[in-house]
């Protein structure tokens, strides 16, 4: 029970890092990118090419997070300056649909090139004993990655300057635009973070259990899913609903079965906008 | 300082401005009266570059600044506070004046500035800009607006919202920043204190511009009179 609980943590905290990207991309640039979760894979398949080339696995982890950013900034300096020049609603469902065709070129792409490869990172020490239980060396790794990566992101949020240009953009776009600040190069420097931090949830999977060249889809439907639960514009909501539907999910897969599994969670996903239609916790940045 | 040149705008194929020109000088304050929807925001819109014109040209000091975003007209040094105040309702106070003063890595100096000049800010620094009354808030969008140390303010209609106690309180630190020598360029349904305030005024009617010239001659003017404060 203990350990389920958490597994279901460790599995929530690398669904946050996986939602938190998608959360801020669309709070400043007011697009989803459907294109979300193949960063992660991109990340994942990267890392792995470079580890079956010899090349060391934190070293290899390292580059493909970085492989992963600047895809990232590829996508937002090509295709998706055709949704910028739009406003509201039009940009959104252009955006939608330009990303969504991002997301299947690529797996497409390294289904194509790379079907067999995948990610797989194990440690020389298996299983540590916390609290107790016995958890895989592996998990904690993962789960540390996300910890810092979340609190990183959360200090430079509260304390940075470029950290409250981008909630003040968030909050207020012409608010943000009359302080003059430079909306579109705030909008790529977060379209590149949360690229990398796709990309690290991309590693903490190839940590926790494998990645390979089919996963980008899910990986994006869990990232909406959690950023709906917590409101789709809130930081703090998309952490608290990773871990929520983490939770949930672990619990779901053990005791019910996975293919229940995403039921489960929709339905909670859609329990949760019912109680809280802003969001897990409303308006909080 | 700032120099209008003719300039039109239409919203959907509708006229808004006409012809307009206008022309700041540095150090001056300059209102613009109106009734509502006779341009008065769309005009320091097009200036603040929120807002694109069909025809004419904005000088800032000799240089082209139309068709210029607006941040880079901020940077300028041209800072629009609008009637509507755009705060960031879920930042404190100091964060909301800490983003007026951005890429100034010294503005907590300038905070002193502000809450001289609004004091009652100073006792709510850590509050929520979205909790803050009517009044405050008009104040700390001011005060945002001052942060990035403009040489030229446009203010849109100050007072609007505000009961006139608060009013009268807001436009003695208006009075105040004019002497400092801030170049003011304020549109404002309320003319007698508007023109209390401005040097000279112009006044706007559906778009063009209809009179123009010194506070005190417009005061006497039987037109505006007429027209804006409803005596003979």
């Amino acid at each position: 029970m203990i350990s389920l609980f958490i597994d279901g943590i460790i599995c929530g905290l690398q669904l946050s890092l996986l939602a938190v990207g998608l959360t801020l991309i669309f709070g400043l640039g007011g697009v989803l990118n459907l294109a979300h979760g193949q960063l992660a894979v991109i990340a994942g398949i990267s890392a792995a090419g470079l580890i079956g080339a010899g090349v060391n696995v934190p070293l290899a982890a390292l580059l493909g997070v970085l492989i992963a950013g600047a895809s990232g900034l590829v996508l937002d300096r090509s295709l998706m300056l055709m949704a910028y020049r739009y406003k509201g609603e039009a940009r959104l469902l252009l955006g939608l649909v330009l990303t969504l065709g991002v997301s299947l070129a690529i797996e497409g792409y390294l289904n194509y090139s790379f079907p067999l490869v995948a990610l797989t990172i194990s440690l020389p020490i298996l299983n540590v004993t916390l609290f107790g239980v016995v958890v895989r060396t592996t998990a904690i790794v993962a789960a540390l990655i996300a910890i810092l990566t979340l609190l990183s992101l959360f200090l430079f949020l509260k304390v940075t300057s470029l950290g409250k240009a981008v909630r003040s953009i968030v909050q207020n776009e012409l608010g943000a635009e009359l302080c003059g600040i430079d909306q579109a190069s705030v909008r790529t420097f977060i379209f590149i973070l949360g690229s990398l931090m796709a990309g690290l949830a991309g590693i903490a999977q190839g940590l926790t259990a494998s990645l390979d060249v089919r996963m980008g889809m899910e990986f994006t439907i869990f990232a909406l899913i959690v950023a709906t639960v917590g409101g789709v514009r809130s930081i703090n909501g998309t952490l608290a609903a990773g871990i929520l539907l983490g939770v949930v999910n672990v619990f779901a897969s053990f005791y019910v079965g996975t293919y229940l599994t995403f039921i489960i969670l929709l339905t909670t996903a859609g329990l949760t906008i019912l109680l809280r239609p802003r969001g897990l916790l409303g308006d909080w940045t | 300082m700032i120099r209008v040149e003719g300039i039109d705008v239409s919203y959907d194929e509708t006229a808004v401005l006409r012809d307009v020109s206008i022309e700041v000088g540095e150090g001056e304050t300059v209102a613009i009266i109106g009734s509502n929807g006779s341009g008065k925001t769309t005009l320091l819109k097009a200036i603040a570059g929120m807002q694109r014109t069909t025809e004419g040209k904005i000088f800032y000091d000799g240089m082209r600044v139309d068709g210029l975003r607006t941040y880079k007209i901020v940077r300028l040094g041209i800072v629009y506070v609008p009637a509507e105040r755009e705060l960031f309702p879920l930042m404190t106070v100091v964060e909301n004046l800490e983003l007026g003063a951005y890429r100034n890595k010294a503005w907590r100096k300038l905070l002193n500035v502000v809450f001289t000049l609004f004091p009652v800010l100073k006792a709510r620094t850590k509050q929520l800009a979205g909790t803050l009354s009517g009044g405050e808030q008009q104040m700390l969008a001011i005060s945002r607006g001052l942060m990035a140390r403009p040489k030229v303010l446009l203010l849109d209609e100050p007072s609007s919202g505000l009961a006139p106690i608060l009013v009268d309180d807001l436009y003695r630190q208006l009075h105040r920043l004019k002497e400092e020598g801030l170049t003011i360029l304020l549109a404002e349904q309320q003319v007698p204190i508007a023109l209390s305030l401005a040097d000279r005024a112009y006044v706007l009617e559906n778009g063009r511009i209809r009179l123009s010239g010194k506070s005190q001659d417009l005061l006497e003017e039987p037109e505006v009179m007429r027209a804006y404060l409803g005596l003979a």
